[in-house]
């Protein structure tokens, strides 16, 4: 944007300076023209006549007429010459900016005050396949048919340029945010593409004189993205198969010779066993952070007792419990007639993830307490550890996808990061929040709710 | 594909082409005193489904020649065999997944990766009473 401006620049500086000398000679010719004629000039005329006598004062007068003459038709070719530059500079401009908007890649569609399209640059029209010839004079509502990033028909109600018309001087730019897309389609064209927009109000001397409609179609970015999910997918998908295997393998295998084996080799296979299952956790937490940023989780709430699942959950991780000697403390009889309403998958990997977090962050000899709160509002459901902690700098990003604390990654390797991320999420989705305290080498706390649905 | 007309063994049937899973799936339900046959793609289960008429068939989704949803869909429109009840077990675990499955009549949806072999024969169990 730099260079224009500046060339712009010199090249109007050059052409008054031009203007300025021509103007000087012009003013000096009129001068002396009527130098000719003035009594102060006499002196010299009779000293020149004194020189020259057959020059006459008349023909001096003569002479300073034709000077005045001379010097008046200068400054008319002058005051030409001013108009002249200045209509030069006037197209300059326009061809300036005419191919600015021509060579941006976005499409950009302005209308005025009405609505009324009265510019398309030529994205714009290769985009919405039509000639801006074809299109000016068009209304915007009519012209350009919008639709939600579920391919549903924006009303004119909810459409963003609605709202910059209604509230007129005091509009403000729409922006999409980051992932949201609309899909765009010209009235009585076959195919909408998505794009992202910007639609911003034009407000000259605090009047809304027309709006400005910037887009990029984004096919190829959601061509782009849609592979690498179906790539995670696929890819998660075989990577289930041997690790499932291997699992009910290492099952048979100790059921069948489990009681042969000694203690040394029993703890071997079950060190198998943990590790694979953590792999499939973690390849169950990819897959789900892949879906949740696609948008495609579901929530599909019903009536459920929350005190079994929790119990289940933590018999689950009864060998990791064992071996790292953790007191565990839930009383589910104390929460066995609490029941929500919540997605009974969903509550599972919450509660799954906060509990292996509790017991994979938590010092030898610990302990995990779990309790369940309810009100009329909601469910609370507290889960706290005495392990590492959370580093007081790190509490802002630790619901962010791939973020691992950094003590967390010094007390283990294993783990993605997707964990706490799936937490948020979940819990967001079906209208709870999640929160924690947490002291370093004392102990976290973390909680989420429930919202009580009637 | 052995058959035992006069054994009154109760039948399942398999769906599985994967020989790892195959294995266990035949070594642990004959254990479990059940005629296990095996078929390694969704053609295979029709035949035999036909023939043995099976108390209970296991389905695995992603098969060669024809696909578990594919086959499902058959087992369902075959007043033959839509009494027998179909537990899908795959690795396919993703919500519109189960949604299929459910849509096309399978009784339940099991994820391989994610259960223990013995709550897969618990499972096996209710539907064997």
């Amino acid at each position: 944007m730099q260079s224009p401006t500046k060339r712009r620049f010199s090249f109007e500086t050059q052409g008054v300076r031009q203007h300025v000398g021509l103007m000087t000679v012009s003013f000096f010719m009129v001068f002396l023209g009527l130098w000719g004629v003035s009594g102060l000039a006499e002196r010299a005329v009779y000293f020149l006549i004194y020189f020259n006598p057959d020059l006459t004062q008349e023909l001096f007068s003569n002479i300073s007429a034709v000077f005045v003459f001379v010097g008046s038709m200068l400054l008319t070719v002058q005051a030409f010459l001013v108009i002249r530059h200045e209509k030069q500079l006037t197209e300059e401009k326009q061809k300036l900016d005419e191919a600015l908007l021509n060579s941006i890649g976005d499409g950009i569609i302005a209308t005025d005050e009405k609505g009324i399209i009265i510019f398309m640059n030529p994205q714009s029209e290769r985009s919405f396949l039509c000639t801006f010839n074809e299109c000016r004079g068009n209304n915007i509502f009519d012209f350009l048919e919008l639709y939600d990033g579920k391919e549903r028909k924006v009303s004119r109600s909810a459409h963003p340029l609605q709202k910059i018309f209604l509230l007129k001087e005091e509009a403000y730019p729409f922006v999409t945010k980051p992932k949201e897309f609309f899909y765009l389609k010209k009235e009585g064209n076959q195919k909408k593409f998505p794009a992202s927009l910007n639609i911003a109000p034009v407000i000259i001397e605090g009047i809304l004189r027309g709006v400005v409609i910037a887009f990029r179609d984004i096919t190829k970015e959601k061509e782009i993205d849609e592979m690498k999910s179906s790539f995670i997918t696929v890819a998660a998908h075989q990577l289930r198969t041997p690790l499932g295997t291997i699992r009910w393998n290492i099952e048979l295998l100790m059921e069948e010779a489990g009681s042969s084996f000694s203690e040394a080799i029993s703890s071997v296979v079950q060190n198998i066993y943990e590790t694979n299952k953590r792999m499939v956790e973690m390849v169950d937490d990819l897959l789900n952070a892949s879906r949740l940023e696609d948008g495609k989780i579901e929530n599909r709430p019903e009536h459920m007792l929350i005190a079994p699942m929790i119990q289940s959950v933590i018999q689950d991780f009864t060998p990791e419990i064992q071996r790292l000697g953790l007191t565990f403390s839930f009383d589910v009889k104390k929460y066995m007639s609490i029941e929500a309403i919540v997605d009974p998958k969903r509550f599972r990997d919450v509660i799954q993830n906060l509990i292996g977090n509790a017991i994979r962050y938590n010092s030898m000899q610990g302990s995990v307490s779990i309790d369940v709160a309810k009100s009329e509002k909601d469910i609370v459901i507290t889960v706290s550890d005495t392990g590492i902690g959370i580093p007081e700098n790190e509490r802002e990003k630790l619901f962010s996808r791939f973020f691992r604390a950094s003590n967390a990654l010094l007390h283990s390797t294993d783990g993605c990061g997707l964990g706490l991320f799936i937490v948020k999420s979940y819990v967001e989705g079906w209208g709870g929040q999640v929160w924690f305290e947490s002291v370093e080498q004392k102990g976290t706390t973390f909680h989420f709710s429930i919202p009580m649905l009637t | 594909m052995a058959k035992n007309i006069i054994s009154k063994k109760k039948k399942i049937l398999v769906g599985e082409d994967d020989k790892n899973y195959a294995n266990i799936f035949r070594l642990k339900l004959e254990k479990e005193g059940y005629e296990v046959f095996i078929a390694g793609n969704g053609r295979e289960v029709l035949e035999i489904a036909k023939h043995e008429e099976p108390q209970l068939i296991l389905l695995d989704i992603i098969m060669p020649i024809q696909n578990g949803f594919d086959t499902l869909k058959i087992l369902k429109s075959d007043a033959d065999l839509l009494h027998i009840p179909v537990i899908v077990v795959s690795n396919l675990g993703q919500d519109e997944d189960v949604k299929k499955a459910e849509k096309l009549g399978a009784s339940d949806y099991l994820i391989k990766a994610n259960i223990s072999i013995q709550e897969m024969v618990e499972k096996v169990r209710g539907y064997m009473k």
